[in-house]
């Protein structure tokens, strides 16, 4: 199975959990998802999410002067992305227990 | 720069370039978002590319993680002259003077309103208002310059809306808008040329046809010269050597035949002097001092005058 398929429906989730602990840019989100064990997703795949969330209103935006090079834009999380990430924690349990039970099961017929 | 900020500079510029058809903004973000990992990450050492992978591959990934449309056009090499664009745009100056050419649009865009139609007005050869640099423009009919104002007016709004729209959505031709708007950076000279030219020719006419206001000498009705008077009595008597005077006192007089006429009758007064205002004017006999008809007279049709006379002073 492809990690990078399953992450990529499931990437909007994780970097909405990423900015809901903490307020991140996109440097800074990529860095704490790789931290989280995602080691394998794309900068350009979060970059992409976080703007696309941020358009879809789940995250507003602010920018920071930094002291190297260009300013940071900084992604908070909204309430519309809080029911968001709620939604996608009950869907992916949900799923992931499903899938768990049946994957278990068909190793077992298979064995 | 040095050779890593360089090679950041290199890898947008590209990546930038595969998201061309983006809406000017979206773009912008994007770049700049991916600009402020890269500027960080510049320090780790490798190449970009090596660590990104291919900038097409790149901003493709980015754009379809961002949800935007692929670009259905056919990927195209960007041509020498683009690439050095690319450059240009990524220098920091370059950056500089977009951000006041940003700030400056609006008053382009109000420009390009005027050159629009001042452009039209060339292509059709219309008219100028001499007085103001607006064309007479006609729709189906003579040019005014009430229309071509309007027309002026509406474009500008147009002009400034498409600049509003353009920039908050990108625009969806941007190559046919960017021709556009050479064509009515180059409208410029010609427009200028025409509303100078407008100014020379008022000038001109103003020095040729100065208003020599047309003073017909003598008395006039509408204009028209009056060559003699009839004055009558209420009740239709026609009354001969009468002295008429203007509101001021003048005398009213009459020019023609002022004084060269041999034949005329003239009135003199005490001092010899010629009375030009005395009517009706009366002609002698050819080589003689009489009057053959001294009532001859225009045909009138006397009305029946029923307004009460004024009271006669009587002595």
């Amino acid at each position: 199975m492809d990690r990078s398929q399953l992450l990529r429906g499931a990437l909007d989730a994780a970097a909405l959990a990423v900015v809901a602990e903490r307020d991140g840019y996109g440097y800074d989100v990529l860095r704490r998802l790789r931290a989280a064990g995602l080691s394998d997703v794309g900068d350009a795949s979060v970059y992409g999410t976080l703007r696309r969330l941020y358009r879809a209103g789940a995250l507003t935006s602010y920018v920071e002067p930094s002291d190297e090079g260009p300013h940071r834009r900084y992604y908070g999380i909204t309430e519309r992305g809080r029911a968001e990430l709620a939604e996608s924690r009950d869907v992916w349990s949900d799923f992931s227990r499903t899938l768990t039970s049946l994957l278990q099961t068909e190793v077992e017929v298979t064995a | 720069m040095t050779a890593a900020t360089a090679d950041v500079a290199a890898y947008l510029a590209a990546v930038r370039s595969s998201l061309h058809d983006l809406p000017e903004a979206e773009r912008d973000d994007l770049v700049a978002e991916v600009e402020a990992s890269l500027v960080e990450t510049a320090g780790e050492g490798g190449s970009i590319s090596a660590r990104l992978g291919p900038p097409e591959e790149f901003a493709a990934e980015l754009r379809s993680a961002a949800g935007l449309h692929e670009s259905s056009a056919p990927e195209r090499r960007p041509s020498q002259l683009a690439l050095f664009a690319q450059r240009i745009a990524s220098d920091p100056r370059g950056a500089q003077v977009r951000s006041i050419a940003r700030e400056l649009a609006p008053i382009w865009w109000v420009a390009r309103g005027y050159l629009t139609v001042g452009g039209l007005a060339y292509i059709l050869d219309a008219n100028w208002s001499t007085q103001y640099p607006v064309p007479q423009v006609g729709i189906g009919g003579p040019g005014t310059g009430e229309t071509g104002l309007a027309l002026i007016v509406v474009a500008t709004i147009v002009s400034v809306w498409a600049g509003l729209w353009m920039r908050r959505h990108g625009s969806p031709f941007s190559r046919f808008w960017a021709v556009v708007n050479a064509a009515l950076v180059l409208a410029i000279i010609p427009v200028t040329l025409d509303v100078t030219d407008t100014r020379a020719q008022e000038l001109l006419f103003a020095m040729s046809y100065a208003p020599v206001t047309q003073v017909t000498p003598g008395l006039t009705d509408d204009g028209v010269p009056i060559d003699n008077i009839y004055p009558y009595t209420r009740d239709g008597k026609l009354l001969h050597d009468v002295l008429l005077y203007d509101g001021r006192g003048r005398p009213i007089e009459i020019a023609s035949n002022r004084g060269d006429d041999p034949n005329r009758r003239f009135v003199v007064s005490n001092g010899s002097r010629p009375l030009f205002n005395v009517f009706p004017i009366r002609y002698y006999e050819p080589g003689t001092k009489r009057v053959e008809r001294p009532n001859a007279a225009p045909y009138i049709e006397h009305p029946l005058v029923v307004t009460p006379p004024l009271p006669a002073k009587r002595r």
